[in-house]
């Protein structure tokens, strides 16, 4: 390479010599008019002769195209060219310079000094190779056993029935857990526009899962999505819950939540078992649950913490719902304890319930956390069914009245005067009516929710709930729902 | 004697590749040159010629002179009757057309005994490498 290189070089070098000696016999002869000279015929001969025509010059541009320049346009002609070469030239130093370094370098830095350059030799032979094979075999085989292993004591825990109920619940709570992720941010720039929404996905969620406690198949259907789900869990884990725990003390409404999950899924046992005279041992179970992970101790903590802020605050705030409103962070406790009274007394006073909530306070020993147990009464519920009177004596009236199955159908124009007016009608008589039966709706409907055991952070839940209730009715459900959109449209 | 009949075999190997080939092609060298200057003279001799038959008339004809890179200058030459040959070592000497004929010819009878000397050389190369290489086959074909 470098051989070539200084040919290319030697080759320009020349190149541009010759012009500059051209240059220099063009000057020369650019001053003469005629000049003496000898004219070479063939190589071997020459022959005296006379240059005429100076300033005339047949310059070969390449390819036997000639071109003619006078002497000025000749000297200018070989001065680009000789500027070209000494461009190429410097390209041909720079490379040179490469060329040598890269020898040089090697040599330099003692790159072949030691014995870096030997080449990585293995032997192999055909027995060792087999002996290797057997080996590896061997090694996999023990792999796929413990493999194995791993997977039966996974499976093993999932077996025992206690192990599925904890799980079911720990993957609930996560469940909850990555909702309430999913709205921490916006909880704390609104922090009451916020509470709305949350309430409002919350019921939702508990309609879901009193629809799983009611049916054992589905039950089941939900075990395997939540084993699905948890797997998703397990990975984001840790650090939600690391970070849930550091934002506990910001919302509070989280461990209600956690805590309403618990006990719903207590609800399930409870359905399973199909006696109540085991609600105590569910509480138990609740607790066992608590202590069972780390996790849930955690929890359990910030619960402790709660009642005790509750226990504080109750007597002050009871029936307050404003000042509870303002206090913010306390709220979820605060809250619950005039609401729960509420709630209690409208299923005391309203006889339409089937069931009789029985009131309990319970202190627990390990958490003073104080617990609300609902029990089916005995009273004989006072369902009134052939009712035609357009008179609201009960909340079971009004819906009988307003809630009309409606027509999915579209409605064409001709409908739609006639329609109107009475909805209009509707809506102006509910609007009048709605504050006191709708509680009294919610009350019903949530019943079903808090079927037996509630804790007062539960009941939180069913008052917000009926605060909400007035944007959305649930036991009307959708077509409802529809119909007041469609009215919103209108107006 | 295998040992040294292989050795032998190997030195007239070496022998005919470092020695008679090279040979071979520096002779081959000089016959490519001889044979280029005879042609130079050859075509001298055609332009006399020419000169000859046209130059007693005209007395005189132009040509374009190469300065070298292909940069050519019109050149007038007035007297053709006189050229100036290339007697070796840089001189030159002053001939007249029909003078320098004769020297051309002459010049060109001694470079064809030059010719004839070197192709007899390449020839006595060439079979010196043929009998060696009969010498090692027989070497090698005896055994």
């Amino acid at each position: 390479e470098i051989q070539q290189n200084e040919k290319h070089i030697k080759k320009w070098t020349q190149y541009r010599d010759r012009h500059k000696q051209i240059i220099e016999g063009l000057k020369m002869l650019s001053l003469e008019l005629s000049m003496n000279c000898i004219v070479p015929i063939g190589k071997r001969a020459l022959m005296k002769g006379k240059l005429k025509h100076t300033s005339e010059i047949l310059t070969c541009i390449g390819d036997g195209y000639f071109i003619k320049y006078t002497t000025q346009q000749a000297i200018a002609l070989c001065n680009r060219r000789i500027k070209h070469s000494e461009e190429i030239l410097k390209d041909f130093e720079q490379e040179r310079n490469l060329l040598e370094t890269r020898q040089m370098l090697p040599l330099v830095f003692d790159a072949f000094e030691f014995n870096n350059c030997e080449n990585v030799v293995e032997h192999w032979d055909e027995k060792r190779l087999e002996d290797w094979k057997v080996l590896h075999k061997k090694k996999e085989k023990e792999y796929r056993q413990k493999l194995m292993k791993l997977k039966c004591q996974k499976k093993q825990k999932i077996e025992t029935e206690d192990d599925l109920f904890k799980r079911l619940d720990q993957l609930e709570l996560e469940e909850e857990l990555a909702d309430e992720f999913n709205r921490l941010d916006e909880e704390h720039q609104q922090f009451y526009g916020e509470h709305l929404q949350d309430n409002k996905i919350q019921p939702e969620l508990q309609e879901d899962m009193d629809e799983d406690s009611s049916e054992e198949s589905n039950k089941e259907e939900r075990e395997h999505e939540n084993k699905i789900y948890l797997k998703y869990m397990q990975e984001n884990k840790v650090d939600k819950i690391e970070t849930a725990i550091e934002n506990t003390e910001r919302t509070p409404d989280k461990d209600n939540k956690i805590n309403g999950k618990f006990e719903v899924s207590i609800i399930k046992e409870d359905k399973a078992n199909k006696l109540l005279d085991k609600l105590n041992l569910c509480i138990d179970s609740v607790s066992s649950h608590y202590q069972s992970g780390e996790i849930e101790r955690q929890k359990l903590n910030n619960q402790s913490t709660a009642t005790q802020n509750l226990s504080n605050d109750v007597p002050c705030l009871e029936n307050d719902v404003d000042i509870e409103k303002s206090k913010g962070f306390v709220k979820r406790v605060s809250f619950a304890e005039p609401h729960f009274v509420e709630v209690a007394s409208f299923s005391h006073e309203i006889n339409e319930n089937n069931k009789e909530e029985q009131l309990v306070n319970e202190s627990d020993i390990d958490n003073d956390t104080i617990k609300i147990n609902f029990t089916p009464s005995e009273i004989e519920p006072s369902i009134c069914k052939n009712n035609t009177e357009t008179k609201i004596m009960n909340p079971d009236d009004i819906y009988r009245i307003f809630c009309k199955p409606k027509s999915i159908l579209k409605k064409s124009p001709d409908n739609e005067d006639f329609n109107k007016n009475t909805r209009l009608i509707d809506e102006s008589i509910k609007e009048q009516i709605t504050k006191d039966i709708e509680t009294d709706q919610i009350a019903k409907s949530t019943y079903n929710l808090v079927v037996q055991d509630v804790q007062n952070r539960k009941i939180e839940e069913t008052v917000t709930e009926y605060k909400e209730s007035n944007n959305q009715n649930r036991p009307i459900s959708r077509f409802k729902l529809e119909r007041a959109n469609l009215k919103k449209a209108f107006k | 004697m295998e040992s040294n009949i292989q050795k032998k075999v190997l030195q007239f190997e070496s022998f005919i590749n470092d020695v008679l080939k090279q040979d071979l092609a520096v002779l081959e060298k000089k016959l490519d040159e001889i044979n280029s200057e005879i042609a130079e003279f050859l075509q001298l001799k055609s332009v006399i010629n020419t000169i000859k038959n046209i130059g007693n008339k005209a007395n005189g004809f132009k040509t374009k002179v190469d300065m070298g890179n292909n940069f050519f200058i019109q050149a007038e030459v007035e007297n053709a009757s006189h050229i100036l040959l290339d007697i070796g070592l840089g001189y030159f000497v002053e001939f007249t057309l029909d003078e320098a004929l004769v020297v051309i010819d002459i010049r060109i009878k001694l470079f064809e005994r030059q010719v004839i000397n070197l192709r007899k050389e390449i020839a006595r190369t060439n079979a010196h490498i043929k009998v060696i290489l009969i010498g090692i086959r027989d070497l090698q074909g005896l055994d």
